[in-house]
């Protein structure tokens, strides 16, 4: 069981929810931007929900399938085909051997992930099968995949047969099949502003009272210069009362430093392990997801929460996701 | 094969809940539960007689449209029903719209998913009898259709 790789696109990586525990020798956490898509990816399918996917960015990546699998699609609607038709997000799909599967356009999200019942066979590096692309660690040999990479898959778990058997039951002809059930996307919206809800960061108050304004009043884009590392913002240019020199300090996915220009800086999956700038915000947990989707040239505004109410929206998540694992494992008794 | 004490759970869970009737199928096996829900009793106290013909002719009323090539898109399962994939698409039908067999008229949310509800027949939507994020009942009829010749 395997999965051919018969063209890249802009960027295709092995990720799951991160290499962790290692950043104190400097190695970087990785993992999938959007780990919400990720976890509901591996969930639908029977797999640990911290299984290891192919992360699709933008368009372009085409992939064969060398048996008939049991596959899930999640993330941003980046239109998924198989064989020149349509493929349904966010619920489990059975592709026919020898079937391609492509990525062709973004119609929403940045972002999409692509599971396999029983995994990926890639070993773990540091206890992680994440690519770090820029360490060239961990994920399929160190690297974003390539044209003729031959991905293998574990064993499926016993959770997917139901479902695989019931899939193929329904297949005759057709390249794929799947379910009339699915998991709703809400955080992977066509909207064109989006507001991310954020904590104050540890040097909010040393910015200038202007620039603490600006930064919940206006709106920033972003930009260009963007990636796994990290999204540089483009809007008002933020500036501090006083200069001063920080000392290196750790960072989160999410933190939002502003270095010398003004021009604020998130931090993503791929962000290094310690920075010296000034933090003057970090996006709550639930919201990074919706982050990850955002593609260059679109805009977003930041709102303040405290950070109970941060928690608080975390802790309702996992309540979701526990809810949608139970209402998963009902689906397999309906089988 | 369905273990004596999951059979056993499954019997509590029914006899404290407010369902009267379950049918379960699994694996060829097929469990029918009935409550003895007792009629009652009113001690021939006429005040307290309920209006039955009222009621008889408010269930009878789709039936008789039935005939008359109207047929109900019935909810396969209890959840919330919504009209559209999200708040931000138009809904999958309107009153008026022309469906196919097989199309997919709404969706309902239990746990977290959504499940599609699909017409079984080809026809015209006549009439919707519930609204977005009303909680339906298993069996209860979403749509009236007037099924086309």
């Amino acid at each position: 069981m395997s999965i051919k790789v018969i063209r890249p696109g802009l960027l295709a990586s092995i990720q799951d929810l991160g290499r962790y525990g290692f950043q104190k020798y400097g190695v970087i956490v990785s993992g999938a931007m959007d780990s919400y898509a990720l976890r509901i990816a591996n969930l639908l399918i029977g797999n640990q929900e911290g299984e290891a996917a192919i992360e699709v960015t933008l368009m372009g990546t085409s992939l064969q399938f060398e048996e008939d699998s049991l596959i899930a699609i999640t993330g941003g609607n980046l239109s998924p085909k198989i064989e020149g038709e349509a493929v349904p997000l966010w619920r489990p799909v059975l592709i026919k051997k020898g079937s391609i599967l492509q990525f062709t356009a973004s119609q929403s999200g940045c972002r999409a992930y692509v599971t396999v019942a029983g995994g990926f066979d890639i070993p773990q590096i540091m206890e992680s099968k994440s690519t770090y692309l820029r360490g060239g660690i961990g994920g399929f040999k160190g690297r974003s995949l390539q044209a003729g990479d031959v991905l293998p898959f574990q064993e499926k778990t016993k959770a997917s047969a139901p479902l695989f058997a019931r899939l193929k039951q329904n297949l005759k002809n057709r390249s794929f099949g799947s379910v009339e059930w699915y998991v709703p996307a809400g955080h992977v919206m066509n909207t064109s502003e989006r507001v991310i809800r954020v904590i104050k960061g540890m040097e909010f108050d040393k910015f200038s009272s202007s620039s603490r304004e600006q930064f919940f009043e206006q709106e920033f884009q972003i930009t260009p210069q963007s990636d796994r590392m990290g999204y540089r913002l483009s809007g008002p240019e933020l500036q501090l009362e006083q200069p001063f020199e920080l000392l290196s300090e750790a960072v989160a996915e999410g933190t939002i430093q502003v270095p010398k220009d003004g021009n604020p800086i998130i931090l993503l999956a791929d962000r290094q392990t310690t920075g010296g700038y000034p933090r003057i915000a970090q996006i709550s947990s639930v919201d990074l997801p919706v982050v990850a989707q955002l593609k260059p040239g679109e805009k977003i505004r930041f709102k303040e929460i405290t950070r109970e109410e941060s928690e608080r929206l975390y802790l309702k998540r996992e309540q979701d996701i526990e809810e949608i694992k139970t209402g998963l494992s009902l689906k397999k008794w309906s089988l | 094969m369905l273990k004596m004490s999951e059979l056993q759970e499954m019997v509590n869970i029914i006899d404290r809940s407010s369902v009267n009737v379950f049918t379960f199928e699994y694996e060829g096996m097929k469990i029918k539960l009935e409550k003895t829900v007792g009629v009652q009793q009113t001690d021939q106290n006429e005040s307290v007689i309920v209006p039955v013909p009222d009621i008889v002719q408010k269930i009878e009323k789709p039936a008789e449209k039935k005939e008359n090539n109207a047929d109900h898109i019935v909810s396969p399962m209890v959840g919330t029903f919504y009209a559209s994939s999200s708040p931000e698409e138009e809904p999958f039908v309107n009153v008026g719209a022309s469906v196919k067999a097989g199309e997919v008229v709404c969706v309902l949310e239990a746990m977290k998913l959504f499940n599609e509800v699909q017409s079984e027949v080809d026809g015209e939507i006549v009439e919707i009898l519930v609204k977005d994020g009303d909680i339906v009942e298993y069996g209860q009829p979403l749509f009236v259709v007037k099924k086309s010749q």
